[in-house]
């Protein structure tokens, strides 16, 4: 059975997050699923960092991939569990401080 | 007399058949700026990628939803997915097999247009942003 951490990095999700519905079976085990997901979304859409923004940056493959082997470092060292979107947002944020200053 | 309390899963003997994973996709129906997008085509394309990689899947009709995106204002967005499922045996659930499935989201989110696709896996939800061209 893969890891979660294996599951993430094949499909490059940027995050992961546990859904209280176990084992949803048929119709209405979907549908209690589909409720729990668009919960979340709502959730995360309604409680945003106020003073942070997402936008969308374009990157070559192979750095992205080294990114993933770095935040999946990160992991293995025992530190939380980030992805390679935050790795890379912490990067900028950490460079563009440094060049202000 | 009083009835015992009945227990449907005992009664009709059903479980998650052991070693099995549920996969869900969720396709949706319109893209970021509240533009219906081809949602049959996605579904088709999400059914044959999973009945490719682990032999069988299921697409359920609509559900309504509704989420707002930060990212343009804090538009409203209301959303009809549809639900794709699959279970999936140990064996063929396996590393390249989500690169593939990753592969069909991420140009789905590209040429569609979305915010995030999410994908859950066992009871974990698993958001999709990043749109490699692989």
């Amino acid at each position: 059975m893969l890891s979660e951490e294996a599951i993430r990095s094949a499909l490059h999700a940027s995050r992961v997050v546990p859904l209280a519905v176990a084992n949803p079976h048929g119709p209405l085990g979907l549908e209690q699923l589909a409720a729990a997901v668009a919960r979340h979304r709502e959730e995360v859409q309604t409680h945003p960092s106020p003073d942070r923004v997402r936008r969308p940056i374009e990157l070559p493959v192979q750095t992205w991939e080294k990114l993933h082997a770095l935040a999946a470092a990160t992991a293995r060292a025992g530190a939380p569990p980030i992805s390679a979107g935050e790795l890379a947002a912490a990067i900028i944020e950490q460079y563009v401080l440094d060049a202000a200053s | 007399m009083a009835e015992e309390p009945s227990n449907p899963q005992t009664i009709f003997r059903f479980a998650l058949p052991v070693g099995m994973s549920l996969i869900v996709v969720f396709v949706p129906s319109q893209d970021r700026d509240g533009q219906a997008m081809d949602q049959e085509y996605w579904v088709d394309e999400v059914l044959t990628t999973l009945g490719r990689l682990v032999r069988g899947a299921t697409a359920y009709p609509r559900g309504r939803g509704v989420w707002r995106d930060d990212a343009r204002g804090g538009a409203l967005l209301k959303e009809e997915p549809v639900i794709v499922f699959s279970y999936a045996a140990e064996d063929a659930l396996t590393a390249a097999a989500l690169a593939d499935l990753y592969r069909t989201l991420s140009r789905m989110g590209r040429q569609a247009n979305q915010g995030e696709i999410g994908v859950v896996i066992d009871g974990k939800y698993y958001g999709i942003t990043d749109y490699v061209e692989e």
